[in-house]
C-alpha cells in the first residue's frame, strides 16, 4: 500500500448515514416497543386459545341446536331437521367443524346464525355498535361521577362527606344490577314519565343513516337533532343503571388509590411550595394514582361492553348482550361462539391496551 | 381550601350533567315519535296520521314467512293468504280465494281467485304468485313447510286459479291455507332479489335478508307493507294505499319486541298502543286503569304424555299406570293456576276447534279410579320423573307451578313423581329423541281442524318421540284411515272417534289450555283477536 493510496483511503468520503438509522435503533433498543410486541404476541395465542375453548365448550352443551331453534311442530318434522343440520354442517365430524370454523375466523367468517338467518359478523356488526354507545356513556358517568367522589372520599377521609360515599359505594356494589334496573324502569319510566322504557328511537322513528352504528354520533353527522335526542334519551335511563356498579367500584378505588399517594413526600412538598391544592391533587396526586384507576377504568370498561346483557334485556335495548342472551337460550352455537368470541377479544385487546397505557404513564413499567 | 377549589368544579360538572338530561327529556318529549326527517314515508293527506305501537316478547330476527314465528302478527299485517278466518272463528272464509271446490277423490282443492287484487308495489296478484309462493315454502323445508307437509303440488291452472293437490284425501287444504305463515309473496320481485322454488330452494334460495328489510315493501298485498326491519328490536309497517280490502286505519304500525314485564308497565302509560304477550297472571294489575282487556282461550294446549316404550320405562309404558295419571289429574286445581279464562281441552287439542269432543268428554278427576288402576297395574310404588322447561313460559304460564300440582295430584293418588326442570334446548333434544319417559309439552296446531289430531295418533309426529310409531296400534290407525277418508258429517264423527281412543290409550293427556291476554291503551278500538294470530291489526282503529 503505498501513502498515495493511505491518503486516497483517508480522502475517500464516508457512506452517506442513513438518517433513519438512529431512530430505528433506539426503537429497537425501546423497552416500550418490546413490551409492546410481547404482548401483541400474548393477545394472538390467547384469542387462538379462547377460539378453541370456545368451540369445544359450545359442542359439549347437550342439546340439539337446531330443534331448540326451530320450533316443535318443526323439529318433529325428520325432513326439516335434516335440510338445518346440513345448512349448518352440524352432521360434519367434529374435527371438521372445527378446521372450518377456524379458517372462517381466519377469514373473519363466523359463520350463520341459526335464529337470525344473518351471517353472525353482521349480526355483531348491527349489534356490537349499540352495547358501545351504552357502554361509552355507562362508562364515562361511572369515570366521571366514580372518580371524582373517590378524590373526594380521599380527601375527606373519615369525615362525614367520606362515610356518606363510602355508604353509596357499597350499596351500589351490593345491589343486584337487574334489581336496580327493574326499580328505575318503574320509578323513572312508569311513575315518573322521564324516560321510555325499551329501544333506542323512539316508535316509528327511523335510524340515521348508517356510519358508526352509534346513533347519537351517526344522528349528529346527518343533522338530525330530533333523531339524536331521540337517542340520548333512551341511553339515559340502561346507561345510569350500567354505571351503578361502576360508580361505586370506582369511587372505591379511587380512594383507596389516592390515600395510598396522598401522604408521600412528593405530594408534602408540592404543598410546601405553596403550590395551589388543585394544582397538587391533580398534578401529583392523582398523576401517581392515575395507573391504577386506568386499569380498573379499562377493565370496567370491557365488563359493562360485554357484561351488559341483564340491563338489555330489562330495557329492550337491542344490544350484543340480548343477542348472546337469545342465542344460549335458543341454542344458536354460530352466534354462542361468535359472541364468545368478540367477549374475549375485547378483554385481551384492552388488556393490551392497559398495559401499554400503564408502560406509558409510569416509565419504570417499561422496563420491569 | 381543597374543598373551596374541588367543590365548585363537581358541582358545575354534575349540574352540566343534570342539564344535558333535562334537555335530553325535553327535546324528546317534545319531538315523541317523530325525529326529524326521520320517520318513515307515508302517503300524504290520508285517514289518520297516527301511529299503532305493538308489543310482543316473540324475538324479532326475520321476517322471513317461512319462519313461522313473527308471521302470525306479521304476516297476517302485510300479506293476503287464500283463506283467512273472521272474528274469534276459525272456519275458513274467501280471502284472496273467492270460492273452491275439493275434487272427487277429495285429494285436490281448486282455487278461484279475485282479480283485482295488486301487491303494495302495484304488480297484479295472479295464481303464478301463489303457485311461486307455497311451492317456495315446501322446498325451502323451514318451519312454515311442517304446515305444508300435507300438500304434494300446487299448480297454476289459469290466471286466476289454483290447484292444491295432497297426498292422503280429504285433507283440510282450505283451512291449512289460512295459515299467516302462507302470505302470497309477489313472485316476480321475489325473483329479482334471489327468491327461488326450485327443489333444492333451501341451499339456492337467497331472499331471506331482502324479506327483512325496507325494500320488501312490494312484497306484499295486505293493507301494510314493511317500511323498515330492526333485527331485535322492531318492524315497521306503513299503510298499503293499493290493498284491495277496507283501508287500514294507521298511518303506521310498529310492532316492537318487549319482555312481558315492560309489556304490562309501557301499556299503562302509553297511547294507541297494545301489548299482546301478555298472561292471566297479569290481569289484577290491569283491571281498572282505563285499559281494553281482552281474554282468549289461547290456542296452546298444555299436553301431558307418558312414554309408552317400555325399554324408556316400564312405568310409564303401563296402560293401567296411564290410566291413573289420567284420572289423578286434578284439572279444576290446574286451571286455576292457570287463571283467566283457561279451559281444559276434551282431548289432545284446543276445544276452540270445530268437531272436537263435546267438553263433557274431557278426561276427569277421580282418585278413586286412580287408585284402583294403580292397584291394576302390578307395579308396586310406582315413580316416574317428570321433565318439563324451566326457561320459558306459554301465554304468561311457567310450568314449574304446572309440574309441582301435578307432583302433587299424583302422590295423592300413590305415584311418586320427581320433578326435572330442563331449559327447552336440552329437554327438546331429550323428547325428540324418545328418551323421555313423561313430560310437559306445549301443542298449538298448525290447523285448526280435527284432523290436526293425527299428531298424536301412531307415527304422528308428537307419537313418534313418545314411543308410538306407526302400526303400534291398529285400531287407532284404522280408526284414522277412516276419518280421512270421511267427508262432512260422517268425517266429524270419525275423527270424534278418534279423540275417544286417543283419550283412552294415547300418550298424551291434554289437560290446559291458559288464557291469552290482549291489553290496549283506552284510546284503542275494534280489536279483533283469533287463535291464529292473538290481534288483528286489520281491523284495529282508534277509538
Amino acid at each position: 500500500m503505498t501513502p498515495t493510496d493511505a491518503n486516497s483511503l483517508l480522502d475517500r468520503p464516508a457512506p452517506a448515514a442513513d438518517p433513519l438509522a438512529p431512530r430505528l435503533r433506539a426503537l429497537r433498543r425501546s423497552p416500550l416497543v418490546a413490551l409492546i410486541c410481547r404482548r401483541f404476541a400474548a393477545l394472538v395465542f390467547l384469542v387462538l386459545a379462547i377460539a378453541t375453548i370456545a368451540f369445544v365448550l359450545t359442542h359439549l352443551v347437550p342439546g340439539d341446536p337446531v330443534q331448540a331453534n326451530i320450533g316443535i311442530e318443526a323439529a318433529a318434522n325428520p325432513d326439516v331437521v335434516a335440510t338445518y343440520r346440513e345448512r349448518y354442517g352440524f352432521n360434519d365430524p367434529l374435527p371438521t367443524q372445527y378446521v372450518h370454523y377456524l379458517q372462517g375466523l381466519l377469514h373473519g367468517d363466523l359463520g350463520e346464525s341459526i335464529q337470525t338467518h344473518n351471517a353472525v359478523s353482521h349480526d355483531l356488526a348491527t349489534f356490537i355498535p349499540a352495547t358501545v354507545e351504552l357502554a361509552v356513556l355507562a362508562v364515562l358517568i361511572g369515570a366521571l361521577v366514580g372518580v371524582s367522589a373517590g378524590v373526594v372520599a380521599a380527601l375527606h377521609r373519615n369525615r362525614p362527606a367520606d362515610q356518606v360515599l363510602r355508604v353509596i359505594s357499597l350499596l351500589g356494589i351490593s345491589m343486584p344490577i337487574f334489581w336496580i334496573g327493574l326499580v328505575a324502569l318503574y320509578v323513572f319510566f312508569y311513575k315518573l314519565g322521564w324516560f321510555p322504557s325499551s329501544g333506542r328511537l323512539d316508535p316509528g322513528v327511523v335510524p340515521p343513516p348508517h356510519v358508526t352504528g352509534l346513533y347519537t354520533v351517526d344522528a349528529l353527522l346527518a343533522g338530525r337533532w330530533g333523531t339524536f335526542w331521540s337517542a340520548l334519551h333512551h341511553l339515559i335511563l340502561p346507561a345510569l343503571v350500567l354505571a351503578s356498579s361502576s360508580v361505586a367500584l370506582l369511587t372505591r378505588f379511587t380512594r383507596s388509590a389516592v390515600l395510598e399517594v396522598i401522604e408521600k413526600d412528593y405530594v408534602r412538598a408540592a404543598r410546601a411550595k405553596g403550590l395551589r391544592e388543585r394544582r397538587v391533587v391533580i398534578g401529583h396526586v392523582l398523576r401517581a394514582a392515575l395507573p391504577s384507576v386506568v386499569t380498573v377504568v379499562g377493565l370496567v370498561f370491557a365488563n359493562v361492553l360485554t357484561g351488559a346483557i341483564i340491563v338489555e334485556y330489562i330495557f329492550g335495548f337491542p344490544g350484543m348482550g340480548k343477542y348472546a342472551f337469545q342465542s344460549a337460550t335458543t341454542l344458536d352455537l354460530p352466534a354462542i361462539m361468535g359472541t364468545s368470541m368478540f367477549v374475549a377479544v375485547v378483554y385481551v385487546t384492552i388488556n393490551f391496551v392497559v398495559d401499554v397505557l400503564y408502560g406509558v404513564i409510569d416509565p419504570r413499567m417499561r422496563v420491569s | 381550601m381543597l374543598e373551596r377549589t374541588t367543590r365548585p368544579r363537581a358541582l358545575r360538572a354534575g349540574a352540566a350533567l343534570a342539564v344535558l338530561l333535562a334537555a335530553a327529556a325535553l327535546a324528546a318529549c317534545g319531538s315523541n315519535g317523530s325525529g326529524d326527517g326521520g320517520t318513515a314515508s307515508t302517503a300524504a293527506g290520508q285517514a289518520t296520521s297516527k301511529t299503532l305501537v305493538v308489543d310482543t316478547s316473540a324475538p324479532m330476527t326475520t321476517m322471513e314467512p317461512s319462519n313461522g314465528i313473527l308471521s302470525r302478527l306479521l304476516g297476517r299485517a302485510s300479506f293476503d293468504t287464500l283463506t283467512t278466518f273472521k272474528g274469534s272463528d276459525v272456519t275458513p272464509v274467501p280471502s284472496l280465494a273467492t270460492r273452491w271446490e275439493a275434487s272427487a277423490d277429495g285429494r285436490s282443492v281448486t282455487f278461484e281467485l279475485r282479480d283485482d287484487v295488486k301487491f303494495a308495489d302495484g304488480t297484479p296478484l295472479t295464481s303464478a304468485d301463489v303457485a311461486f309462493t307455497l311451492r317456495r315454502l315446501i322446498n325451502l323445508r323451514g318451519q312454515a313447510s311442517a304446515i305444508l307437509v300435507d300438500i304434494s303440488d300446487v299448480r297454476a291452472a289459469g290466471p286466476h286459479t289454483v290447484v292444491l293437490s295432497s297426498k292422503l284425501p280429504n285433507v283440510p287444504i282450505a283451512a291449512i291455507v289460512a295459515h299467516p305463515a302462507l302470505g302470497i309473496i309477489n313472485s316476480k320481485l321475489a325473483k329479482q332479489h334471489g327468491a327461488t322454488d326450485a327443489a333444492d330452494a333451501a341451499k339456492t334460495d337467497r331472499a331471506g335478508p331482502w324479506l327483512d328489510s325496507g325494500d320488501a315493501r312490494g312484497a306484499g298485498s295486505g293493507p301494510y307493507a314493511i317500511d323498515a326491519f330492526e333485527i331485535n328490536t322492531q318492524v315497521v309497517l306503513a299503510r298499503n294505499d293499493r290493498y284491495w280490502g277496507p283501508p287500514p286505519a294507521y298511518q303506521k304500525v310498529v310492532v316492537r319486541e318487549m319482555p312481558n314485564a315492560s309489556q304490562s308497565l309501557s301499556v299503562q302509560q302509553g297511547s294507541n298502543e297494545v301489548a299482546i304477550s301478555l298472561g292471566a297472571q297479569d290481569l289484577p294489575t290491569l283491571e281498572g286503569k282505563g285499559l281494553r282487556l281482552v281474554q282468549l282461550v289461547s290456542p296452546n294446549t298444555f299436553n301431558l304424555f307418558l312414554n309408552v316404550n317400555p325399554s324408556v320405562s316400564a312405568t310409564s309404558a303401563n296402560e293401567h299406570i296411564r290410566r291413573a295419571v289420567r284420572a289423578a289429574l286434578d284439572y279444576d286445581a290446574i286451571l286455576a293456576l292457570a287463571g283467566g279464562k283457561a279451559e281444559q281441552p276434551s282431548g289432545n287439542l284446543p276445544n276452540l276447534i270445530p268437531g272436537t269432543l263435546p267438553p263433557d268428554e274431557a278426561p276427569k278427576h277421580d282418585l278413586g279410579m286412580a287408585r284402583s288402576e294403580i292397584a291394576a297395574s302390578g307395579i308396586a310404588n310406582p315413580s316416574l320423573t317428570l321433565y318439563y322447561v324451566s326457561d320459558s313460559t306459554v301465554n304468561g304460564l311457567a310450568f314449574a307451578p304446572v309440574a309441582q300440582k301435578i307432583q302433587a295430584n299424583l302422590a295423592e293418588a300413590g305415584i311418586r313423581v320427581q320433578l326435572a326442570a330442563e331449559p327447552a334446548a336440552t329437554f327438546l333434544a331429550r323428547w325428540f329423541a324418545g328418551r323421555m319417559p313423561f313430560g310437559i309439552i306445549t301443542n298449538n296446531p298448525t290447523v285448526y281442524d280435527p284432523s290436526a289430531v293425527t299428531t298424536f295418533a301412531p307415527g304422528g309426529q308428537l307419537a313418534t318421540p313418545a314411543g308410538w310409531p306407526a302400526g303400534a296400534d291398529g285400531e287407532v290407525t284404522s280408526a284414522v284411515d277412516e276419518a280421512q277418508a270421511a267427508t262432512g258429517e260422517a268425517a266429524d264423527a270419525a275423527w270424534q272417534k278418534v279423540q275417544r281412543l286417543l283419550n283412552e290409550r294415547g300418550p298424551y293427556i291434554g289437560f290446559a289450555n291458559a288464557t291469552q291476554v290482549i291489553v290496549a291503551s283506552g284510546d284503542v278500538s275494534d280489536m279483533e283477536s283469533n287463535p291464529a294470530w292473538a290481534v288483528d291489526l286489520r281491523t284495529i282503529r282508534p277509538s
